[in-house]
């Protein structure tokens, strides 16, 4: 368990490293939401600022105009007094050099001014310095005109605004540190148990499977699937362990029988001997024979075979095999009889597949058509897609329960006959590499055996 | 006499192979490796060189196989091979080689395909017409003739029959028989190409004093005028 977690810092889970980035991305798009916010609150603020100084001063330049200047002292005290905005409001009339007349702030320092128009302006109100945002004028008299508004509190806003943004974007990164770090150990815990699972296996305990939950989240629909492999692993496994102990024993075996023989040969003389070594000449090429099979079949489950494949023209083939075997089966007073329907072909290697059928025809004249009245029938017809083939014997077929052991390796129905057990096995890895399906029925009485072949695509049926 | 060249490093399974064909009157060279082997190929005059698939020091048979039909050799070739699988014969076939046989094999098996080697460069246009003692074939018209007296072949039995007197006074075992009369590649488990002899001997050499078809023991058929020593 210990190597299990010992990859446990957060930065090396998937989990956390994503939880974070997104986290990293809310952030980002939180700054530039309020970034754009305030940007264009301020703009809007200091707006509404500069067009009621403006407005200000343009109503106090038209009194001063319309009732003369002495006038407008009462006006400024008016505007100072009429308890509107009157916190921040600011009005000041200086002389030409800048000295207060009258107002409620006053200019820090004192200074005259050559250009007019908006500005900020550094000013002493109530005993305070502050910064104004002021639109000033000149009177006719020369005398200054200074109307606007305490910045103060669009400062105020400014500092309030940045301080919950920073307030924000600090629980926003605990938040998101926190909740990866979360994500992280939720998506290790789960991955976890399948690694150990997997530990387990890859040290040899192929019976582990991963412990699956109720949620058909991705984690559960993984572990099943890595659940069926491993099944299909272990299932494979018991099949190579099985042919290898039967190989072992099948090669063994007759090898320790011509290693007595050896011995004992040395002991006999002239003719004995002779007849002795021409039969262990045959044991051994027994043996050869008993490879080559083993090597063919597990070529052909290998599927390599399969670039090498061409048109086979199953009339032919079978016309073919009809003509080799028909003699072995006179010989014993049998018959062998082959219908095709039409000209079906399959795509395949014409010497693989007349192996097999040979192999079929065989079994089906050694068991068959051993006496007079055996009989052998051979038809075949394209169903579909597929070509449907059959081999119907009326020979004494084989126990229902052995059935489905016949295509085993050294599988052996009847022990009395000569064989090794290999042929339905080597038929079976033809089919298969053909892509193709093989069956095994009693008749009553006899025999079928059906092999279902794909057609060859693009290929008129006659 | 012939002259064999054997390319094989094994050196039990070479010194074997040696013998068995000393013992058929060839004179025979071993060569243990790939570098050896190719410079006795090219500067001896060989009716037939048998070359381990696999040998020593990256210097394979087929290297060798290559290399010799590069330089316009046409020695016959034989190759041994430990390799069964189908895409391995197809290569070496590809490569230039004229047979290639599987180990294990039986030394019979070897002997035959070796006489056939031979017989193939010999006879490199076929004739028209075969004689053997009194049977005569002719191939254009796929007549067939025993003393005078017409044989009635089945167009099977005629090919059978045709392949044997092409290799007359050889052993063919029943591997090239399947493989060349019936132009497939299998290792049939029963005595199938023993019925088709046995039903061709019926109609060839029945009711005559003198049989032509005779059974190598172990082995395959002849065609001869003479019982083989075999």
């Amino acid at each position: 368990m210990s190597l299990l977690h010992a990859a446990r810092r957060p930065w090396s889970s998937i989990a956390f490293r994503l939880a974070l980035s997104y986290g990293g991305l809310l952030l980002l798009t939180m700054v530039v939401v309020l970034t754009i916010f305030y940007v264009q609150m301020v703009s809007v603020f200091s707006h509404r600022m500069d067009r009621e100084a403006n407005m200000d001063l343009q109503r106090l330049q038209q009194h001063a105009l319309n009732h003369g200047e002495a006038s407008l002292n009462q006006e400024i005290n008016r505007l100072l007094s009429d308890g509107v905005d009157s916190q921040t409001e600011i009005a000041i009339l200086t002389d030409s050099d800048g000295n207060f007349l009258i107002g409620n702030a006053r200019i820090l320092p004192q200074r005259s001014f050559n250009t007019f128009g908006l500005r900020e302006l550094p000013l002493e109100r109530y005993g305070r310095t502050m910064t104004g945002r002021v639109a000033v004028a000149q009177l006719p008299s020369g005398n200054l005109l200074i109307v606007g508004s305490d910045m103060d509190a669009l400062q105020d806003i400014e500092q309030r605004f940045m301080r919950a943004s920073l307030t924000a974007a600090v629980i926003v990164v605990i938040l998101a540190i926190s909740g990866s770090i979360g994500f992280g150990r939720l998506v290790d815990d789960r991955a976890a148990s399948i690694r150990h699972t997997m530990l387990q296996v890859a040290n040899g305990d192929l019976g582990q499977r991963i412990p699956l939950s109720d949620d058909e989240d991705e984690f559960t629909r993984l572990g099943r699937d890595i659940n069926k492999m491993l099944d299909q692993i272990e299932l494979l496994m018991d099949g190579v362990r099985h042919v290898s102990n039967t190989i072992a024993h099948n090669l063994r075996t007759p090898l320790t029988r011509v290693l007595l023989q050896l011995r004992s040969a040395r002991h006999l003389g002239g003719n004995e001997q002779q007849r002795l070594l021409e039969h262990l000449e045959q044991e051994v090429q027994d043996l050869g024979t008993v490879f080559d099979k083993l090597l063919q079949i597990a070529e052909l489950e290998s599927g390599m075979r399969r670039q090498e494949f061409g048109l086979v023209d199953m009339q032919g083939l079978l016309a073919d095999i009809a003509d080799l075997y028909a003699p072995v089966a006179e010989e014993t007073g049998s018959h062998l009889e082959v219908l095709v329907h039409g000209h079906p072909c399959a795509r395949g290697d014409a010497d693989l597949l007349a192996n097999a059928l040979a192999n079929l025809v065989e079994n089906a004249l050694k068991y068959a058509c051993q006496q007079a009245g055996g009989h052998l029938r051979i038809t075949a017809e394209q169903q579909g897609d597929m070509i449907d083939l059959r081999l119907q014997d009326n020979g004494p077929g084989v126990p229902a329960d052995l059935l489905p052991h016949i295509t085993d390796r050294f599988y052996r129905a009847h022990e009395r006959q000569p064989g090794h057990g290999l042929g339905l096995s080597s038929v079976q890895a033809i089919v298969q590499l053909h892509s193709g399906s093989l069956h095994f029925a009693n008749l009553a009485p006899g025999f079928e055996v059906q092999l279902r072949l794909p057609a060859a695509a693009g290929v008129e049926r006659a | 006499m012939p002259r064999f060249l054997i390319i094989e490093d094994d050196s039990q399974n070479a010194r074997f192979l040696a013998e068995g064909m000393r013992e058929l009157q060839a004179e025979v060279c071993v060569c243990p490796d790939g570098v050896q082997g190719l410079t006795q190929a090219v500067t001896g005059h060989w009716d037939a060189i048998v070359l381990d698939r696999m040998l020593p020091d990256g210097f394979d048979g087929i290297k060798i196989l290559q290399a010799l039909r590069g330089m316009g050799n046409t020695t016959p070739v034989l190759v041994l091979s430990a390799l069964s699988a189908t895409d391995e014969r197809v290569r070496c076939l590809k490569a230039g080689c004229d047979d290639y046989l599987t180990k294990p094999f039986a030394f019979s098996e070897l002997q035959a395909r070796l006489e056939a080697l031979l017989r193939r460069v010999q006879s490199a246009a076929p004739a028209p017409v075969l004689e053997v003692g009194d049977l005569r074939l002719d191939l254009l018209s796929r007549h067939a003739e025993r003393g005078g007296r017409t044989l009635m072949l089945q167009p099977r039995e005629f090919r059978l029959l045709a392949f044997l007197a092409r290799h007359v006074d050889q052993t063919v075992t029943r591997t090239m028989l399947l493989e060349s009369v019936w132009d497939y590649r299998f290792d049939p488990q029963t005595n199938v190409i023993d019925v088709h002899i046995s039903r061709l001997r019926n109609k060839v050499d029945k009711g005559v004093e003198q049989p032509l078809i005779h059974t190598v023991r172990g082995v395959g058929y002849c065609l001869s005028t003479q019982a083989p020593g075999l």
